[in-house]
């Protein structure tokens, strides 16, 4: 991944990803655009800009106009690429949202960047807790969040083959540690397929995001106390892979999800749908609980509000208690 | 298919590739008609008729001889682009849709508002010919917006062979995002797109000048960048000859278009008219849908 600077910090990672892979998307197929609200910046879709500026847009700071935008312009047979701070993409416009790209089953690709807490220094008002919540109870929708940066490059170009709406949402991508590979070697993403990442028999952590790396971690401190944990990364939110979470639960009977979100409405939520008639297990969730970030270090943040690999560990030590 | 309800109304109005003012005249007294028909036979016996009535000469004159498309290609590459951003009254555009052959005129009368019928009181894509899914206010222009900036770049910035058609309400002009289109137009010089604003006067609850004033109208348009011109919606030819304007190049070149066009709300029906703000949406009976036929002639 190339290194640069913006506003001061290294683009890498995550947001690498997503500026290489658009540009190789664009490079691909000349039906691809991107639409821009004035984030772009910090979202590294300025090559994309700079090398095909005919097929980019910026609409102002105006997340609705952009939405219904990019539903015009995929009506008219173009893939159109909506990079946005998850945040105002998901609340600012979400009437949007529901009724042309969900209901008008438009075919069109939403990104939602600095996900969960991971703007830290903007507070409350930037960080999108919910965001999963929103899209993920809207029809026709592909809900994805990848565990790092190549599984995101393959999420969006397989978010370009699917015909219908789909949303991404990915981290802030200079979060150190964080730009490494997760999955196991030759993987290729897949909508509604979900890897399991290590194997073990007492206790499945879901995991998804930023939280995926986290439950490796976890899993590797809880077998030094005896207890073997399998690790799924939900990279694929909606549609769910409900086999493989069946089938890890059946043979280990509890289960620890874990996410850069509210509990309310997110992965975790999503995981409960799919199990309750299927496999009803105790299952303990790590996330946001029901309150408002702040602006503060990010580790901070994840201290405060239980986003460690630590809370991971305690949950499933509770439970295999 | 068999269907429960059948219209008795005459077909007065046929389409045809040359309507004169008489005909185009005649297909808007067919779609008010047909308009206080399918309101009487909805599922929920209600429509939007208030606005529907407004729009109807505009309606008519849209596609009986401005929207260049092809009901049996309703994909059809360089058709023109009609999106009805003011969705609730989608009751009028199904009409002029039935009429221009997009489907059989008896869906009308038995799929509105009926549970699993494809004709919604807002209306969705599943509906060929149908450009986007509007009923939540002020989407349309924006949506318009996409179409037009994309449809130039499918023609390699030469001027596209078609034109997108925006019908928005006074009433969503009181909407943020429809200026947030009214900018992104002039900004990406959408000389391609069209704006028509049915200007009868009326929000929900009460005349738009005392809930919310858009005066002064005109100029608010034109200062935003836009090419404006002012008809009487409710005067065929002369909303003809606005359109007629507004779709050649040196009107105004690199500028969208808008035509505000002042129309009266129930038209003509006059105890709709006298009573706008009752008559938004509403029911109709037996003995008010009667009334209705009388005033238009039958």
């Amino acid at each position: 991944m190339s290194e640069k600077l913006m506003y001061g910090s290294s683009v890498k990672g995550m947001r690498a990803a997503l500026g290489e892979t658009l540009m190789e998307l664009g490079h691909e197929n000349e039906k691809v655009i991107v639409i821009d609200a004035e984030t772009g910046t910090a979202t590294n879709i300025f090559d994309f800009r700079d090398t095909f500026p005919e097929r980019f847009i910026t609409v102002g700071v105006a997340e609705q106009s952009a939405i219904s935008f990019a539903f015009g312009a995929s009506r008219n047979g173009f893939i159109p690429f909506v990079p946005l701070f998850s945040s105002f993409l998901t609340r600012r416009a979400c009437d949007q949202i529901f009724i042309q790209l969900g209901y008008g089953y438009a075919n069109v690709k939403l990104i939602g960047c600095y996900c969960g807490f991971t703007s830290p220094n903007t507070g409350a008002t930037h960080q999108s807790i919910n965001d999963l919540a929103i899209i993920r109870s809207m029809p026709n929708f592909t809900v994805i969040e990848t565990a790092d940066p190549l599984e995101l490059s393959q999420a969006l170009k397989e978010a370009a083959k699917i015909e219908g709406p789909v949303y991404i949402r990915m981290i802030r991508g200079d979060i150190s540690k964080y730009d490494g590979t997760f999955n196991k070697e030759g993987y290729q993403f897949k909508a509604g397929k979900s890897p399991v990442l290590r194997e073990g028999s007492d206790i499945t952590l879901i995991a998804c995001g930023l939280m995926v790396p986290r439950a490796l971690e976890a899993a590797e401190e809880l077998l030094k106390k005896g207890i073997s944990a399998e690790v799924i990364n939900l990279s694929s939110i909606k549609p769910i892979d409900t086999n493989t979470i069946v089938k890890s639960l059946k043979k280990t009977g509890k289960a620890v999800t874990a996410e850069n979100h509210s509990i309310m409405g997110g992965m975790g939520s999503a995981v409960l749908e799919a199990i309750c008639d299927k496999c009803p297990v105790p299952v303990k969730m790590v996330g946001i609980l029901d309150r408002y970030g702040e602006s503060a270090e990010l580790d901070d943040l994840f201290e405060k509000y239980n986003l460690r690999a630590a809370d991971i560990i305690k949950a499933a030590v509770d439970l295999c208690k | 298919m068999e269907y429960k309800n059948k219209s008795n109304i005459q077909v007065i109005s046929k389409y045809k590739k040359e309507m004169s003012l008489k005909d185009l005249k005649d297909l808007a007294l067919q779609l008010r008609r047909d308009v206080i028909e399918l309101t009487y036979y909805s599922g929920t016996k209600s429509s939007h008729v208030g606005g529907e009535l407004s729009a109807a000469d505009m309606m008519a004159v849209l596609y009986g001889s401005i929207l260049n498309v092809d009901p049996e290609n309703p994909q059809w590459e360089d058709r023109d682009i009609f999106i009805n951003s003011k969705g609730h009254c989608s009751g009028l555009q199904y009409a002029a849709m039935a009429w221009r052959g997009y489907f059989e005129r008896d869906v009308l009368f038995n799929e509105f508002n009926r549970i699993d019928g494809r004709l919604q009181e807002h209306a969705n894509m599943e509906l060929p010919g149908i450009e986007a899914p509007t009923g939540s206010l002020g989407m349309g222009l924006c949506n318009g917006c996409g179409y037009a900036w994309t449809g130039r770049l499918k023609n390699k910035h030469k001027i596209p062979p078609n034109f997108v058609y925006v019908m928005l309400g006074d009433g969503e002009c009181t909407e943020g995002q429809t200026w947030e289109g009214v900018m992104l137009a002039a900004q990406q010089k959408l000389s391609n797109l069209i704006a028509i604003v049915d200007y009868n006067k009326y929000i929900i609850s009460a005349s738009t000048y005392n809930v919310m004033d858009l005066e002064p109208f005109e100029q608010k348009w034109e200062s935003f960048g836009w090419h404006t011109q002012r008809a009487d919606g409710n005067d065929i030819a002369a909303f003809k000859d606005a359109l007629e304007k507004a779709k050649k190049y040196k009107t105004a070149p690199g500028r969208p278009r808008v035509i505000i066009a002042d129309t009266i709300k129930g038209k003509p029906i006059s105890f709709m008219m006298k009573d706008a703000i009752n008559w938004h949406a509403g029911h109709l009976d037996e003995e008010l849908y009667k009334k209705c036929m009388k005033e238009l002639g039958l």
